[in-house]
Parts: C-alpha cells; sequence; structure tokens
C-alpha cells in the first residue's frame, strides 16, 4: 500500500470529517456542518466545493430568505471514493507484509 | 518511484481513521444527545399526563381529551423540531440504540405517571397533585437534560 492508494482529496483532516459526517447520514445541513467542524462559512464553503466539483456530494436549496438551507448529500461516487480512501488508511497501519525468502519459495 | 511506509508521515493514518469514526458517532448520536425536537415527545407526553390528572375532576372524558391533545401536539411538535434537524442520520445499528435511554426514560414516566394517576382517589385534591406531578416532571427533565448535555461534552470533538 502506498501513498498514491489514498484520494488526494480526502487528505485535508476537515474535509475528511466533512465527508465523514455527511456520509453518515442521508442529508446535512450547511449550518450543523459548520457548526460540528468549527470552522468558518467561508472555509466550508470552500471545502464542500472541492468535494462538489469532484461529483462527491449534491446540493439541495431549500426555503427562502431567512429559512434558506443547503444540504448535503454523498453520492455513490463519493461512497465509493471514501470506502477506497478508509481501505488505503487502515492498510497503511497495517505492519508490512514480509518478502517472500529463498527458502519460503523454496519450500512451495 | 513507489512511495514507502516510511514515507507517510504527512498522513497520519490513525488520525484520520479516528476522525471518520467520530464522524461517524456524532451523527448517530448527537440527534438523541441535543436535548431537543427527539425529547419534545416524552416530555409533551409526561406532561400531557399530569394535565389529565387535572382533568380527573371532570371525570375520564375530559382526562383522555388532555391525553389526546397532548400527544398529537407531542408528535406534531416532535416532527417540526425533526424537520428543522441539521441532519438526518441513516437508519445504522447505533443510530437504533441511540434511542434505547430514551424509551426507557420515556417508559420510567409513563410509568410514574401511571402509579401515581392510580394511587389518586376521586376525594384528593387532583389539582394539587397534577401541579406537584409537573414540577416533579419538569425537575425530572432537567436532570435528564444535564445528563445528555454531560454525555454529549465527553464526545471528542471534530471542530
Amino acid at each position: 500500500m502506498t501513498l498514491s492508494n489514498l484520494d488526494p482529496l480526502l487528505t485535508p483532516p476537515k474535509r475528511l470529517a466533512a465527508m465523514g459526517i455527511i456520509a453518515a447520514a442521508t442529508k446535512v445541513e450547511f449550518g450543523y456542518l459548520r457548526d460540528e467542524l468549527d470552522l468558518s462559512d467561508s472555509d466550508l464553503s470552500k471545502q464542500l466545493k472541492a468535494l462538489a466539483d469532484a461529483d462527491y456530494l449534491t446540493s439541495k436549496r431549500t426555503g427562502k430568505g431567512k429559512t434558506r438551507k443547503s444540504w448535503f448529500s454523498i453520492t455513490n461516487t463519493g461512497q465509493q471514493a471514501l470506502h477506497s480512501h478508509a481501505a488505503a488508511l487502515r492498510q497503511l497501519l497495517e505492519p508490512a507484509t514480509p518478502a517472500p525468502t529463498d527458502e519460503s519459495t523454496l519450500a512451495v | 518511484m513507489e512511495s514507502s511506509p516510511s514515507d507517510i508521515s504527512p498522513v497520519d493514518a490513525a488520525n484520520d481513521l479516528a476522525i471518520l469514526e467520530q464522524a461517524r458517532s456524532s451523527v448517530a448520536l448527537n440527534p438523541v444527545l441535543d436535548f431537543g425536537p427527539l425529547w419534545y415527545a416524552p416530555a409533551f407526553a409526561a406532561t400531557a399526563m399530569g394535565i389529565s390528572l387535572a382533568g380527573r375532576v371532570d371525570g375520564a372524558v375530559t382526562s383522555a381529551v388532555f391525553l389526546a391533545i397532548g400527544v398529537i401536539a407531542a408528535i406534531a411538535v416532535s416532527f417540526h423540531g425533526i424537520r428543522n434537524l441539521g441532519v438526518l442520520p441513516r437508519t445504522t445499528a447505533k443510530s437504533v440504540l441511540a434511542f434505547v435511554p430514551m424509551l426507557i426514560t420515556m417508559w420510567f414516566v409513563f410509568a410514574a405517571w401511571g402509579t401515581a394517576v392510580s394511587t389518586i382517589g376521586e376525594d384528593d385534591f387532583v389539582p394539587f397533585w397534577a401541579a406537584l406531578g409537573w414540577v416533579l416532571t419538569t425537575a425530572f427533565f432537567v436532570v435528564v437534560r444535564q445528563v445528555v448535555t454531560a454525555i454529549r461534552d465527553r464526545q471528542p470533538s471534530l471542530g
């Protein structure tokens, strides 16, 4: 397993946390994400835009004026990317498999 | 050239996996650990039980009407509140299990009220018991609020 197996888009911790929250929910509102992640509106918007541009998220706006809300849901592409990224992270934590020795090769 | 595990210092895999796990937990638990809309139903229903005690002055029909109004109000307020929640968790074992303490609390409150109602005879001063019951219910939910807030504060923060 190498670093190339990690998704560079999901490497920033805040973005990863946002993806984790959105993946665990059917839909998540912008304000909830902002409060949970303790991010500014502009910073969170930037993170979410990067994910939406990669087709990891879809967004939907509801309401008007003060009741206007933005909701985010994960796409199938996003689910697969997150799953692969998490698998890559888990494999990074596994101890390296020792290379086969000549002796073990001969035994087979 | 392939990178080796020694090259991965910028990525803290253990920390990143912990972030993902915290994110999942927060979505499953937060709606229950927030003393918000999901708690309105038991709070309303318990209050309705208290009002229904006062209704016993005029008989069982009035009592049932009060209870029905309370339960309908509880359901309406809960649904309105749930719609205003910022997150709609997926149905997972964890998110379902998070409701168990709430169900136990509801059962406890209902059982307490049921016992209180059954022990009060027609000759008792029912409004007094209803007022006392309402105060006790309020105090009980204040304690519940303190407990769920304390549990929530112990959750690791993603921020």
